[in-house]
């Protein structure tokens, strides 16, 4: 079944819809909240939420591309769930050095409380990756989005982990320059 | 703005960016030009042609037809060419003896991978496709270069074969070639992938097929020329060709631009060219003018290069050494596609009634633009004392008054000789520039730890190693100094400029000391250096600081360092919530100060520097790091301070304790080279 099909299966409240963009796109969103998550039952549970929310915001939305919109869905609520659950601890492991090295990208002075628009930061950020080499925004995004660890993004792209962590940095570091020339550091 | 605030911002992204897959990367560059590249690769002819760089174009200076010297050669027939059906007399190259490269782990080099014309797109669909590159073979001389088709920066890269039993075999850039010997027409070359950090060199087996072998024209004048041209019909090695001449042009088609020089070959008076649609399109041309603009096409377009032929070879000769050393440079890298076409070509089309200016050249191996006029080429211009060499001014970088190259030229590999060995480039720039400094590669003779001692007591600091596949120091020389080194009669050493670009950062390793300590003068946790520093995080938890350069380059010292802690082992909650260990982090924290201010104290005067400091102590790290920076204290370590993030611990260590850099609830660490004035760190006393 393709993307239209599905969708109006959502516009037609048919609840098969939800079946069908589990066999799809269950296996994409899951890899995502896995990532982030890595724990199956919370992934899973993840999934569940997706589904809900995919329900109730077809309609009115049409996603141009339900597996970006369905994988955003899922990133945010992966994020937010280990969010809640790394609030009384801290650990260890891949998730978290993905948010280790992001940090590299903010001044610890920015690690305050500081209001900034998140609206104009997305737009940014988007003008940021537009600028970037196609292949240098790809292991970003792989990294950064999907929290893919490095040594299987330098798999994908014939790299050595080496090679691959040094495009991150480089990428992390015009990053810190952009956000600070766009005064959001 | 936190960490988390920027990964939910990502989060958000153009769907665009996230819809991007590799072999999209592929596609974007069209399939003619790569097909070209895979052409170029299969035309390339090992035992015939001579190191043929491409030429710089000149934009500048167009050449039409109607300025050429013709002397023989008439297009007396033009087959013809539809975009629809090859006829039988053009040979279909596509499906000649042309190897596919294929992924390494699934190359069966018993089976023999033909491509057929319709399938080239479906190839770009299959991830195993390998890059092509472009790859110029000298047998005669032993040269090889190398340039990738896809690599957003120039890099063209020579090396040196080496024959074999069954081939040839050469390393360019750290990465090892091996050229096997099919059969007289075709060599298989075997690529080991690299880490090369800006080029994108992929695994790859080239299958290079070439017609030409053991064709001589009878003309030797005619076979040296030939041996110059990339030629790319690979089928055509079985005829009895009578060559008149052979022509390379490039023609900005009305489908897509032919950004590179094609090869059009005539043979047996008919024209041939390797791509369908160029072919029909030039066919078309020249069918339609040939009536009604005979003297700028049937009479003046096909350029003998017999005519030329002894300067050619005269120029080939003069510049034997260097034009192998240099003109690696792509023109493609150089101008982009339009303006590598002359900006007043117009397209060819099939209602084309006037003449169209067709540049052309003719790859000679002079580095330069060979556009071949009435007036014979200059002679290029022989090295003298005084005089950097034409081919080489465009490789010479000069920065903050040091001299480096852009492209490294090739390796040499005879033996080296007892005494100081100066090559070509070094020695122009300094003769030229006496007074300047010039960033050199030292290769010496034998080495090991000895060969720092040995160039410190002729005053030269090493600045950097070379990758490991090159055993080159580099260091930053004046005249003097190599002067003061040619006196050295026991070790032979070659010295040549540096590249600039090599796959080091060259500035970034500078080490100074101060007050007894080594700091590098630059940051060196930076991208580049990370490579080369080499992390010591290892599955099994232990530390080790064995790939340390400085240590290397500077025996002995003490070493400002940062190190960065790996994973800590977070889950052992009965460890941190034990009263005595959340005591010591509390107390850490309580007496912390940074240079010998509190918090408070900080607070108190306002002192903004001080306090952006202390806030970085709000990472959720910081805790645990200034633990472990207490642990190591306590070791005997002299803690220095923190960075802003405070994810990193500055210590002043010496090897011994570097290399045992206890193992306290982390799983290992990566250590670098602290730069002298890195503002990201303070002192936390």
């Amino acid at each position: 079944m393709d993307d239209l099909q599905l969708i109006e299966l959502y516009f037609a409240r048919n609840q098969d819809a939800i079946r069908q963009t589990e066999k799809t796109y269950g296996a994409y969103c899951f890899s995502i909240a896995d990532q982030i998550l890595h724990n199956p039952q919370d992934a899973e549970e993840c999934l569940s939420d997706t589904w809900l929310r995919a329900w109730n915001s077809i309609p009115p939305s049409r996603p141009a591309r339900l597996k970006l919109f369905l994988g955003k869905i899922t990133r945010n609520l992966a994020f937010d769930k280990y969010r809640r659950k790394s609030a009384g601890k801290r650990g260890s492991g891949e998730f978290e050095a993905v948010l280790d090295e992001l940090s590299e990208c903010i001044p610890a002075s920015d690690n305050v409380e500081q209001a900034f628009d998140a609206q104009q930061l997305r737009q940014s950020l988007n003008s940021f990756l537009k600028a970037l080499p196609q292949r240098d925004r790809q292991i970003f995004l792989k990294r950064y989005f999907y929290a893919k660890n490095v040594k299987d993004i330098a798999e994908e792209y014939r790299l050595t982990a080496n090679h691959c962590t040094v495009i991150l940095k480089r990428v992390r570091k015009k990053l810190q320059a952009y956000l600070e020339q766009e005064g959001f550091l | 703005m936190k960490k988390e605030d920027l990964f939910q911002a990502l989060g958000e992204v153009d769907d665009a960016f996230l819809d991007e897959n590799v072999t999209e990367i592929r596609h974007s560059t069209g399939w003619v030009t790569a097909f070209f590249s895979i052409a170029a690769c299969a035309a390339l002819t090992v035992g015939l042609i001579h190191f043929v760089p491409k030429p710089v174009r000149n934009p500048e200076t167009p050449v039409s037809f109607s300025e050429i010297q013709t002397t023989t050669a008439v297009v007396h027939e033009i087959p013809e060419v539809s975009e629809e059906t090859a006829p039988e007399e053009i040979p279909d190259f596509v499906s000649s003896r042309l190897y596919l490269s294929v992924d390494a782990k699934n190359y069966d080099p018993e089976k023999v991978y033909s491509l057929e014309y319709d399938e080239a797109e479906n190839l770009w669909e299959d991830k195993n496709w390998i890059f092509m590159h472009e790859m110029q073979i000298d047998e005669k001389n032993g040269y090889v270069s190398l340039q990738s088709a896809y690599s957003s920066t120039s890099f063209p890269a020579v090396g040196v074969l080496e024959k074999t039993e069954s081939g040839y075999q050469c390393q360019i850039s750290g990465m090892n070639f091996t050229l096997e010997r099919l059969d007289d027409f075709a060599l298989l070359c075997h690529c080991e992938e690299n880490h090369l950090l800006d080029g994108e060199i992929f695994s790859s087996q080239i299958a290079l097929c070439h017609p030409f072998a053991e064709i001589s024209t009878g003309n030797p004048e005619l076979d040296e020329v030939l041996h110059q041209l990339i030629i790319c019909a690979p089928t055509l090695c079985h005829e009895e060709i009578n060559f008149e001449c052979i022509l390379a042009a490039t023609i900005n088609s009305r489908e897509q631009h032919i950004g590179t020089t094609d090869a059009f070959l005539m043979i047996n008076d008919r024209l041939y060219h390797t791509d369908e649609n160029s072919r029909s399109l030039l066919a078309n041309w020249i069918r339609k003018n040939q009536s009604g603009q005979a003297e700028t096409w049937t009479e003046t377009q096909i350029q003998t290069v017999t005519a030329n032929t002894s300067t050619t070879t005269a120029s080939v000769t003069a510049t034997a050494e260097t034009s192998v050393f240099s003109g690696t440079r792509i023109a493609r890298d150089t101008y982009p596609d339009e303006t590598f076409l002359s900006p007043s070509e117009t397209e060819i089309s099939d209602t084309q009634s006037e003449p169209v200016q067709i540049h052309y050249t003719v790859i000679t191996t002079t580095a330069t633009t060979t556009v071949t006029t009435t007036a014979p080429p200059e002679t290029a211009a022989t090295e003298t004392s005084a005089v950097i060499p034409e081919s080489m001014q465009n490789n010479l970088l000069e920065e903050d008054g040091v001299f480096y190259v852009r492209d490294s030229y090739a390796r040499a590999k005879e033996e080296l000789q007892p005494g100081l060995e100066i090559l070509n480039c070094l020695k122009s720039v300094m003769e030229v520039y006496p007074d300047q400094q010039y960033a050199v590669d030292i290769e010496l003779d034998y080495t090991d730890d000895s060969q720092y001692a040995f160039l410190h007591s002729y005053g030269i600091v090493p600045v950097a190693l070379h990758d490991t596949d090159y055993p080159y120091i580099t260091a930053i020389v004046t005249k003097d100094d190599l002067q003061n080194l040619a006196q050295e009669q026991t070790r032979s050493i070659r010295i040549d400029l540096t590249s600039y670009d090599s796959d080091y950062v060259l500035l970034q390793k500078n080490y100074i000391p101060a007050d007894d300590v080594i700091y590098a003068k630059y940051n060196l946790y930076d991208d580049e250096v990370i490579a080369d520093i080499g992390e010591i995080l290892t599955a099994d938890g232990k530390t080790g600081a064995e790939n340390l350069e400085a240590v290397r380059i500077y025996p002995g010292m003490r070493y400002a360092v940062w190190v960065k802690l790996g994973a800590m082992d977070m889950d052992d909650w009965s460890f941190w919530n034990n009263d005595a260990i959340v005591e010591e982090q509390r107390q850490l924290k309580e007496n912390f100060t940074i240079e010998g201010y509190t918090l408070e104290q900080a607070q108190q005067e306002n002192n903004t520097r001080i306090l952006e400091y202390f806030s970085g102590m709000t990472n959720w790290s910081s805790t645990y790091v200034m633990w472990l920076g207490g642990r190591l204290a306590s070791y005997g370590y002299e803690v220095v301070g923190y960075n802003k993030s405070c994810n990193k611990i500055w210590i002043i260590a010496d090897e011994e304790q570097l290399k045992n850099l206890p193992v306290i609830k982390t799983f290992g660490y990566s250590v670098g080279i602290m730069a002298y004035q890195d503002e990201d760190y303070f002192r936390s006393k």
